[in-house]
Order: C-alpha cells, then sequence, then structure tokens
C-alpha cells in the first residue's frame, strides 16, 4: 500500500501494432456493409460493384446530350405509424404526370432515393416502397436508392436484396457523372467500402458526386444527425477534394434542407424527408430537382414542398435552393 | 491501463492490435506520461499509427473531500485531444465533464464504480475546406473496478471517449482491462477496446477494435 499514498510519476513507452486488414470481427459481428457483395474480391483489386451503366438510364432526347436532370427524394419512411405524420403521395404523382411540371417539363431521366425507405424494414414496408417505384418505372424514372439505418433492422438488408434489387453499395454513370451510391447505413462508410471508393474513384475521370444516408457534417448543430468518426470525415473530404467529387447528398435529418459549402467547388445538400410530419425537429413533405450543367459544371437543385396530404398540385411550393458548382 | 489508486481513469497505453475504419497495418509507438499525486491527476501522450498521429491530454482534478464511509468523491476531468491525419486534415477534441468517484474501502481487495458525464467541443480541419467544421456532443464515462489482494486489477469501462479515441458524435466504446502488478514499480496488463458506429435501438457496426498488452513503470518521486 505504501506506493498507493507516494506521488508517482508513470512512465510508458509503448508500441503499437494496427491490423487493420484484419475485419474478422466486422464481418462476425454484424451484418451489412461487409457483407455487402457476399464472395466479393478483395479490396483494392476489383471496382466498386456497378449496378447500371449509362445504358440503362435513357438520355432524354429534348435536353443538350450533356445535361441532364433527375429527381432526388429521401427518407420516405412508407407507413410510419407516428402522430402528425402525412404523405403528399397522391399530390406528388398529380406533379409527377403534370405536362406542365412532371417528368416531360422537368427533363427528368431517374431518380434517387437517399434511403429510409422503410420505417422498420418491415415486409409490408418494402412492398410498399417497391410499388411507389414500380410507378416511378412507369412514368420512366428509374429509381436508384441506398439503405438507410431504417432499413438495415432485422432481416432489413435481404429484404433490401428482395424488394429494391440494388447492391447495398455501387456507382452509377450518366452522360459523363458518376454517382456513388454509398452505404452509411451503419453510421459510417466502413472500412471495406472506403477501400472499394478509394479505389474506384482514383481511376474515374468524371465529375463525382456522393449519395449517401447519412450526412458529413452540414451544421455545427446538427448533433447525432452526421457520421460519427472525424477522422473518417476527414478522409472523405480530402477523397472529395483530391478527386473532384463536385456533390455530396445526403438524407437522414428530416427537416433538411441544409447547404454546407465546403469550398468553390465542394458542397453538401441535406435533403429533406419526402414524407412530412407536423413536430418542430422534422417538416413538410419535399422533393427536389436537380439539373446538371455539365459546359457551366454547375447542379442546381430545386425544391418543391406540400404542406398537406391532400392531392391539389396547385399548393405546392417551389423553392430555389442554389447552384452548386463542381472544382473543375 | 490501470493506475491503482485511482481506478476509472480511461486512459491506456500498451502494445496493441487494432483494427479501425482509417488505420493500415503499419506498426505504431506511444509514449505516455503520467503525473499523479494524492488528489489530482495528468496524463500526456502521445501515439503514432499510421497513418494518423494522436495527442491526448487528461486531467482529474477532485472536488471538495471525498466522504469517509463510501469514498465518494466528485470530480473534474478535462480532456483535450489532437489528432492529425498527415495531408487529410485533422481534428481537436476538448472534453469536460462532471462525476464521481465511489470507493468505499482501502483494503487490500478494494472495488470502485465511477462515473462522470461531460460535453466534447470538436474542431475538424482539411486542406480541402475552406473553414474549419465545429460541432459539439455530450459525453459520458462509466466505469466498474475490483482489485484483488491489491496484485490483479480488472476493469470494465464504457464511455464516449478515451485518451486519443474521439468522435464528433455521440458513440459508445466498450472496454475490459486486466492488470497484474509484478513490482512496486512494474505493471502489466492487457486491455480490449471495441467501439460502435451506433448506438442501441440503430444496428450497430464494430468500427475500432483494440486488444492492448502493455506495460507501466512508475517512479515515486521524492
Amino acid at each position: 500500500m505504501t506506493f498507493l499514498r507516494s506521488t508517482p510519476l508513470w512512465m510508458m513507452i509503448c508500441l503499437v501494432c494496427t491490423l487493420s486488414g484484419c475485419t474478422f470481427h466486422e464481418g462476425f459481428f454484424v451484418s451489412g456493409i461487409d457483407a455487402a457483395v457476399p464472395g466479393a474480391p478483395l479490396p483494392f483489386v476489383e471496382p466498386m460493384p456497378v449496378a447500371q451503366n449509362t445504358t440503362d438510364i435513357p438520355d432524354n432526347p429534348d435536353t443538350p446530350s450533356d445535361d441532364f436532370s433527375f429527381l432526388l427524394f429521401t427518407d420516405p419512411h412508407f407507413t410510419r405509424p407516428d402522430s402528425g405524420v402525412y404523405y403528399a403521395t397522391e399530390a406528388f404523382k398529380a406533379w409527377l404526370e403534370d405536362k406542365n411540371n412532371g417528368v416531360g417539363a422537368l427533363d427528368l431521366e431517374f431518380a434517387i432515393c437517399l434511403g429510409d425507405v422503410t420505417d422498420d424494414s418491415f415486409e409490408n414496408e418494402y412492398a410498399t416502397y417497391k410499388q411507389f417505384v414500380e410507378y416511378l418505372d412507369a412514368h420512366g424514372l428509374k429509381t436508384f436508392a441506398i439503405m438507410g439505418n431504417h432499413d438495415n433492422r432485422g432481416n432489413g438488408p435481404d429484404r433490401w436484396k428482395t424488394h429494391v434489387g440494388l447492391p447495398y453499395y455501387y456507382r452509377l454513370e450518366h452522360k459523363g457523372v458518376s454517382f456513388y451510391m454509398m452505404d452509411t447505413s451503419y453510421r459510417t462508410f466502413g472500412k471495406k467500402q472506403l477501400r472499394y471508393l478509394q479505389q474506384a474513384i482514383a481511376n474515374d475521370p468524371n465529375r463525382k458526386i456522393f449519395c449517401t444516408h447519412y450526412p458529413l457534417y452540414g451544421k455545427p448543430d446538427l448533433a447525432y444527425f452526421t457520421l460519427a468518426d472525424t477522422r473518417e470525415r476527414n478522409l472523405i473530404l480530402s477523397l472529395m477534394g483530391e478527386n473532384n467529387v463536385g456533390m455530396y447528398f445526403a438524407g437522414h435529418h428530416h427537416k433538411g434542407d441544409v447547404i454546407a459549402r465546403y469550398n468553390e467547388g465542394m458542397t453538401e445538400f441535406i435533403a429533406g424527408a419526402f414524407h412530412g410530419r407536423d413536430s418542430i425537429f422534422e417538416g413538410p413533405a419535399r422533393w427536389y430537382v436537380c439539373s446538371y450543367s455539365r459546359s457551366d459544371g454547375t447542379m442546381g437543385i430545386t425544391r418543391y414542398t406540400k404542406y398537406d396530404s391532400s392531392p391539389s398540385t396547385n399548393d405546392i411550393e417551389t423553392t430555389e435552393m442554389g447552384t452548386f458548382r463542381f472544382a473543375r | 491501463m490501470w493506475q491503482p489508486d485511482r481506478p476509472g481513469t480511461p486512459t491506456k497505453q500498451n502494445k496493441e492490435r487494432q483494427s479501425n475504419t482509417i488505420s493500415s497495418t503499419d506498426w505504431g509507438r506511444a509514449v505516455t506520461a503520467i503525473y499523479q499525486d494524492k488528489e489530482k491527476q495528468i496524463a500526456l501522450g502521445i501515439r503514432v499509427q499510421a497513418p494518423s498521429t494522436d495527442i491526448g491530454m487528461h486531467t482529474r482534478i477532485p472536488i471538495g473531500k471525498s466522504e469517509r464511509a463510501t469514498g465518494n468523491t466528485l470530480v473534474l476531468t478535462i480532456q483535450g485531444h489532437g489528432n492529425i491525419l498527415y495531408s487529410k486534415g485533422g481534428n481537436i477534441d476538448l472534453s469536460v465533464s462532471l462525476g464521481q468517484n465511489f470507493r468505499p474501502n482501502r483494503t487490500k481487495n478494494w472495488w470502485s464504480f465511477s462515473y462522470s458525464l461531460g460535453i466534447q467541443t470538436t474542431c475538424s480541419f482539411s486542406p480541402y475546406i475552406d473553414h474549419p467544421l465545429f460541432g459539439a456532443t455530450p459525453t459520458v464515462s462509466v466505469n466498474a473496478a475490483k482489485a484483488i489482494r491489491d496484485t490483479i486489477f480488472l476493469k470494465l469501462s464504457c464511455a464516449t471517449n478515451s485518451l486519443y479515441h474521439y468522435a464528433s458524435q455521440f458513440t459508445l466504446m466498450l472496454g475490459a482491462d486486466i492488470a497484474c502488478r509484478i513490482s512496486n514499480q512494474l505493471l502489466i496488463g492487457l486491455s480490449s477496446l471495441t467501439r460502435f458506429s451506433d448506438t442501441p435501438t440503430e444496428t450497430g457496426f464494430i468500427t475500432m477494435h483494440e486488444t492492448s498488452l502493455y506495460l507501466t513503470w512508475m517512479e515515486v518521486l521524492p
């Protein structure tokens, strides 16, 4: 006990061995990111799985060949039971089919969903989302989605495969722009996915866009709505800066409409939820149209807001969110 | 790392085997010095672990006198941390927390329990962004420890931070530690630390797992 009452100076000289190549624990404890591509080749060897290529997204003959627009929505949380929740799906459909607004007028060529297509990964919720996607498909909009944190619960990853039919993370290419659809449903990119991303992005000469569920940063008071690991965040920011990634699209934060301009050519946009809720922490139902101009090197974002569940399109509010530049 | 007369301090230096989202397979080194008297304690360390280098500081200051029966002590903890991810940027974290230590007996088979709650601020910088990124998050630390004949020490912990591990937002790390005193000046220990990507109710993903073997040399100052 003598030394317990003394005044010691403790010195430690340590060796630190890092074995990040060893991913046994990740595969052992969870499914999801590391189980994303069953039988996937070793990292650094193969490119990211490509879900679709340019031929799978039909070009719109009415637009200049290098420009295009797409529909962006996030967090539909289909069949969410909470109080104050409403869906503007009928108004959205009417808007989409309207010759003055929808697919034809806005030159929409495809759709992107940023996750949380279900509320709790249930079978019926996935089935509802599938019906919605089939509706979009019937109107010429093929939908590309990534999982959110509400989609990976229980058998959620398996249901994703069954009902959505897309990989957990993948790359799209359309008119010289690469969309990296990344799985952050576990609130991290994870080591394996990051390695895929690093390898794929380094060999890609296109302008690039990251699409994922969790925001990267957004703003200082976005507590608990962003990726947690600051080192991972720094790595992603550097990947974006080094590889001409002009946009980082995210959802998760239902209130949304957060814009973080990291520099002149690198912007994060956090979209608001597709469903609405009467709550100070959430907001009205929203969807977005993103318009890419190759010659200007810009992405314009227009928001469509519907404040109730009525099928009327007259009260859909249109707001220009801004035009954001790619670095080069 | 175990500090037998002040259990519950989440400092830990070591030879360790670690896997996390960012780290490479390179070997690294860490050096930590801890000064401690009857009341306060300060630890200062540096760890180089490619591709990042971390500097950690940990200070514990008792507030008021401890209760004799329960060993109840109110403790203010101040932690600072800097991280450089080489050319990719870096982070500066500062955490202030308030908590209680309980250590009711001073026998050779003592046990202790401690907890603290606080707030952490984070500043991230990168050559690719025009302005640093700021953020704040709550912190929590809960520790339970047991000594056997003042020779073998066991500890379980659940915390958001450690000397070298920080997150910008609330995520938890589970830790387990066993140490054995082999002389008055030498302590050898084995510890494990696991960080999850998200908190319970969400589907978790292990983003970091670390197993450490450490040796501590203690010098009693005059």
